[in-house]
């Protein structure tokens, strides 16, 4: 089993356990960090995408000669996406947190239960 | 031109620089939000003005200097400056209604309405699939925090479900987008599209397809993966959401639409699929709802549903172009505009319930708005939606795809119900006190500016249809002309009105031939005398005559008609304005619903049927309607989806449900107007129709047979149905559906003697309906009821009237020696020279049992004792009398005269079906016999005198009773009026035959329409309202759907 394999499998069961989570936890911050647990998770798999055995890291310095760029190291695609996908991340999440501080504000529960008004 | 980079660039640097301002005050940081918006706006007028006028070829901006797949690219086409162009404009309109609610919370909203605004054009431009996430993002988190900056409980809750949402689709997104880049080393669109066709069918390929296609599509918010958008758009500030369903959808949809060409033909089918039974289930759910935003947010998902079927189907069949220009970009428009001003009407009449919306009839600035965004929606025309369906209906027709168009038209006919329904509320309902109105400047000038932009693509697209000549709408134009002119007195609107249509009489009918020229004759004559009645009026009659001559336009238009959309044009028309005039009576809420959607039903039902027609011809032909004749393979049904849409205007039998409360609720001027004239319409359209495809044969079934006797048995149950009514005006529209029974009947024959009794009747019926219904009209001015037995003794108070109802009674029951009788005589011959001696049989029962009813309207109203309220009451008013007494000499003529009127019919039946009738000085001669309507008069006159005569001298002398003056076998009853019997006159009959009446079709109908609600209202409970189910549903739809395209393979 080679390592790219394994950070997929990683990364798949951690995008796996954090929709377990949304799915089960009823406290709504315990949602967001399961969704915060799958971003994870899709972040590994991202970046395995873009790994290749036997390379190094996508940073032009003394360890890297300039005109074999190309050939020794991995794919900087996958790894400039996932640096954006986590800021983004973050953001939502935060977001997300303040949404529940106001709704706790109202009602004073944490419950996603409680927060049935609308429907139908 | 403007490089479009400069949109980009002067959201984010406002966006970025405006909290630099705030200190100068929401003034300052206002002013430059929305020099910001308008410059951007101008930068899309100038794309789209290039596109659409010019001759703009689509452009590449590349960034960065460098070319892709180095840099991101944005691409500036004629669809990505149609739809930049409607998101900037929209948007603009959108900041002025949500003003001053930003305004209070600051800059903060400014900055972030420009970065949602940013995001959208950003996903409408891109072509780089990466990008495109990090756009949607942007603009959803924007979104997001806007919507949090209301800190209502619902607003809130509503944001939170929206983002759990938000945030799944955007992992799906994510991996979706890495499994591309891994299999085409690409992220560029344009380059994916052409590696991907050339890669072997690799799994991680599909999957990857798969998840970025089902992430948009929650995105899209398709059933049943949308209980959080719904919520949404129930929760959330109207001004926002508006700006959402609108905005926020369509470019969501056009980042979807960008990944089509990457995908299979599977995914494609699924895509189309999934969209339709959004579009079919959303509507069926919105049928419960009760709150006006609720009812808007499933009908934005309905039609976000449709555009994205129509989307991937035009992919699916390789005429994508070709679909967006002409389907998607109508039916997008329509709702993009009518969705957003709805929804910005709704957050102005602040009530959660429809039914209190009978406040806004009386504020014309919120309430005309609301009607044209409301025919919008629906899609009726002149609207783009209607363009646009129209347009759908012929691609599939074309190609067909039938079921994918009764699958539309059923929606769409839900869709009308439920909002159609709302409508009537705000037209008829309740006043109550409870509601008010945010009567907020900037908000009304949002609506109005979003109502103007509809109205003027409306007018746009109805202009520049290659199929309508400019020339087809001259007969609209006195209607559109009175809706400017609402400060005349009712009777100046009246002669404008009669001058038009002598006008137009004038200058087009010595043009016209055969059926054409007779039923405009009738449309137009008959119109020209019954409108004296309608300026009977001391006032203003605000809305009427605009109405009434749209009504009276359409006909003639339909008469005019070429090719099947203009018929298809006029046809609707005259159902949305008559659907507005039947509207006009008091409490004619639920009938004027009633007939309305059974009209649009019928319509509906016409569509598909030539939809049928068009699978063989060209689908770019808008089909000449003599061509319907060509039609070979499904001939048949294109006639009987036809016929079906014609007989619910004649409310044929099983399809007349709506014709007692419909013609009882108008007013009783306006009823005149459907009963003689526009129940014509339908036997025009079947003139049209049997004249150009004959009647077809299913195997060894005779449609004329079948037709024949639904004509007979429409005939005898509307005569049944009529005879135990109460309300005299009931009475006459069962009559009425009786009466037009017969003209069916005669035409199934198919035989010159059959047309000609047929077209007979149609005028017959045509005068004698305008007597009578003019007749009650006068009779409930005065009394104040349409109820006969509270009326009474009114021969010596009105004596004209009565005079009026006697000869029409006579000229309907088919007695010598008025037209009925001539209307009869032809009718049985034909039918016997046919040898339907059944169907002889009963026609010949229904018209005896009439004069049951007849006698009704002469004893109950006329004779007996008058009640004593109503012994002050004074003859009809001379503007009812007029037209009554015009038609009954017109009877007159054509009662001793009868050539003169059959020698009209002949001359356009007889190019057809042949001579029929002989003549002989004034004797018709048939196969069977002979008709002299002189003679005949002649000697029922020398009868008549005969007896008055005899009666006169044999007599004893009379003597002079008061009415009030008897006394009943030596008894005095205790009020006089109980001696005139006259309430369930003929209950004993009903005893013997009231099954036959039982309302079983009614049930029938009940039926159909609470099951559908029962269905709605069980599926709309996968709703539960908590975040966490829809996530669950999400995800379940996303596995099913992944098994169902990608697993099994």
């Amino acid at each position: 089993m080679n390592i790219t394999t394994i950070v997929h499998i990683i990364g798949f069961a951690l995008i796996i356990i954090g929709f377990w989570g949304m799915l089960t936890q009823k406290n709504m911050i315990k949602i967001i960090l399961g969704l915060a647990i799958v971003e994870t998770g899709v972040q590994l798999v991202m970046v395995s995408f873009g790994f290749i055995e036997g390379r190094t890291a996508p940073i032009l310095d003394s360890a890297v000669e300039l005109s074999k760029v190309s050939s020794l190291i991995v794919d900087p695609v996958p790894q400039a996406l996932v640096l954006t996908a986590i800021v983004i991340g973050v953001a939502v999440n935060a977001l997300m947190l303040t949404f529940v501080i106001r709704l706790y504000q109202q009602k004073r529960s944490l419950s996603i239960n409680d927060y049935k008004e609308l429907k139908w | 031109m403007v490089n479009p980079i400069y949109i980009v660039a002067i959201l984010l640097g406002v966006g970025f620089l405006l909290p630099s301002f705030s200190k100068g005050g929401t003034k300052l940081t206002g002013a430059i939000f929305f020099a910001a918006l308008i410059s951007v706006c101008a930068i899309s007028y100038q794309w789209l003005t290039g596109f659409l006028i010019g001759d703009q070829v689509s452009v590449m901006i590349f960034t960065a200097g460098f070319k892709p797949p180095i840099s991101i690219n944005l691409q500036m086409g004629m669809f990505e400056a149609i739809f930049t162009g409607s998101i900037n404009f929209m948007a603009l309109f959108g900041a002025i209604y949500m003003f001053r609610q930003m305004a209070e919370t600051g800059t903060r909203s400014f900055v972030l309405f420009l970065l949602m605004v940013l995001g959208l054009n950003g996903l409408v431009m891109t072509r780089d699939i990466f990008n495109l996430f990090v756009f949607l993002e942007i603009t959803s988190i924007a979104t997001y925090s806007l919507i949090g900056m209301d800190l209502k409980l619902k607003s809130l809750s509503a944001g939170f479900k929206y983002m759990i949402a938000g945030g799944i689709a955007s992992v799906f997104l994510l991996l979706g987008i890495i499994m591309l880049y891994s299999v085409t080393g690409t992220l560029n669109i344009d380059e994916m599209v052409k590696i991907i066709p050339a890669v072997a069918n690799i799994k991680i390929l599909t999957i990857g397809l798969f998840l970025v296609l089902f992430s948009l599509i929650i995105e899209m918010k398709q059933f049943p993966s949308n209980g959080w958008a719904i919520d949404a758009y129930e929760g959330v500030a109207p001004g926002l959401t508006g700006l959402v369903a609108a905005i926020g959808t369509g470019g969501v949809f056009f980042a979807i639409y960008k990944t089509f060409p990457m995908m299979n033909k599977d995914l494609l089918s699924m895509t189309a699929v999934i969209g339709m039974l959004t579009f079919f289930v959303s509507n069926l759910m919105g049928l419960k709802q009760k709150n006006p935003r609720r009812i808007l947010g499933y009908s934005s998902v309905a039609q976000m549903g449709l555009i994205l079927s129509v989307g991937a189907w035009g992919y699916r069949t390789g005429a994508a172009d070709e679909i967006f220009m002409l389907v998607l970009i109508p039916l997008f428009i329509n709702h993009f505009f009518a969705k957003a001003g709805l929804f910005w009407i709704a957050g102005i009449v602040k009530s959660e319930k429809y039914k209190n919306w009978g406040m806004i009839k009386n504020n014309k600035i919120i309430l005309i708005p609301f009607i044209i965004l409301v025919l919008a929606l629906i899609g009726l025309p002149p609207f783009p939606g209607f363009w646009g369906k129209w347009n759908l209906v012929l691609f599939w027709g074309a190609t067909k795809n039938f079921t994918w168009i009764w699958f539309l038209l059923a929606g769409s006919l839900i869709e009308a119900v439920y909002m159609l329904r709302w409508l009537g509320y705000a037209l008829k309902g309740e006043d109550t006190e409870e509601v008010k109105f945010d009567m907020t400047v900037s908000k009304n000038l949002a609506v109005f500016l979003v109502t103007s932009l509809l109205l003027t693509i409306a007018v746009y697209y109805s202009w520049t249809n290659e199929a309508i000549a400019p020339i087809y709408y001259l007969p609209f134009t006195v209607g559109l002309a009175l809706f400017y002119l609402p400060f005349l007195p009712a009777k100046i609107k009246g002669f404008i009105s009669m001058s038009g249509i002598a006008v137009y009489a004038y200058y087009f009918l010595p043009d016209q031939a055969g059926f054409n020229l007779f039923f405009n004759t009738i449309f137009l004559g008959g119109s020209f005398f019954l409108i004296i009645a309608t300026m009977h009026s001391k006032g203003k009659r605000v809305g009427f005559f605009p109405l009434l001559m749209l009504m009276i336009g359409s006909l003639v238009a339909m008469v005019e008609a070429k090719n099947t959309l203009q018929f298809f044009f006029a046809w609707e028309i005259m159902t949305v304005s008559s659907y507005f005039l039947i509207m006009r009576g008091k409490k004619a809420q639920k009938a004027a619903l009633r007939y309305v959607i059974f009209s649009l039903g019928g319509a509906f039902l016409i569509l598909i049927g030539f939809g049928y027609a068009f699978s063989e011809m060209h689908h770019k032909i808008v089909l000449p309607i003599s061509l319907l004749g060509a039609i070979e393979e499904n001939k048949s049904i294109v006639f009987i989806l036809i016929s079906i849409g014609f007989l619910v205007k004649i409310a044929g039998i099983g399809l007349h449900t709506w014709i007692g409360s419909a013609y009882k609720k108008a007013e009783d001027d306006t009823t005149a107007f459907l009963s003689s004239i526009l129940s014509k319409a339908g036997i025009f359209g079947f003139v049209i129709l049997i004249l150009i495809m004959g009647i077809p044969k299913i195997g060894k079934i005779d449609i004329a047979y079948v037709l024949g006797w639904i004509g007979a048995i429409t005939a005898i149950s509307g005569t049944m149905i009529a005879i135990f009514q109460e309300d005299a005006k009931k009475l006459l529209a069962y009559s009425s559906m009786g009466q037009v029974g017969y003209i069916i009947l005669a035409m199934a024959t198919m035989s010159g003697l059959g047309w000609t009794a047929g077209m007979y009747q149609v005028v017959n019926h045509m005068l004698i309906k305008g007597i009578l219904f003019l007749a009650i009209a006068g009779v409930i001015y005065r009394t104040g009821t349409s109820k006969m037995y509270k009326m009474g003794g009114l021969i010596k108070k009105m004596p004209l009237s009565y005079t009026a109802v006697m000869f029409g009674i006579i000229a309907i029951s088919g007695v010598p020696p008025l037209t009925g009788f001539g209307a009869k005589w032809l009718l049985y011959e034909a039918l016997i020279e046919k040898g339907w001696y059944l169907q002889t049989g009963v026609a010949f029962f229904a018209s005896t049992v009439a004069f049951l009813y007849c006698f009704r309207l002469i004893h109950t109203i006329f004779l007996g004792q008058a009640k004593t309220e109503f012994k002050d009451v004074k003859e009809a008013p001379v503007w009812f009398i007029i037209p009554q007494y015009i038609f009954i000499i017109i009877i007159m003529a054509f009662s001793m005269k009868p050539k003169l009127l059959l020698d009209m019919i002949t001359f356009a039946v007889k190019p057809i079906f042949g001579e029929s009738l002989s003549w002989v000085g004034d004797t018709a001669f048939s196969s069977l016999g002979y008709w002299n309507g002189f003679v005949v008069m002649n000697i029922v006159m020398v009868l008549f005198i005969g007896l008055t005569v005899l009666l006169l001298i044999k007599a004893p002398k009379v003597q002079k009773v008061k009415q009030f003056n008897i006394v009943f076998a030596g008894e005095r009853p205790e009020t006089p009026e109980l001696t005139h019997f006259a309430y369930q006159f003929y209950k004993p009959y009903y005893r013997a035959l009231g099954f036959l009446v039982n309302p079983r079709v009614k049930t029938f109908w009940k039926n159909v329409s609470n099951s559908a609600h029962t269905i709605g209202d069980s599926l709309r409970k996968i709703y539960t309202g908590n975040g966490q189910t829809y996530a669950f549903w999400i995800l379940m739809y996303g596995l099913i759907l992944f098994f169902i395209t990608v697993g099994v393979k």
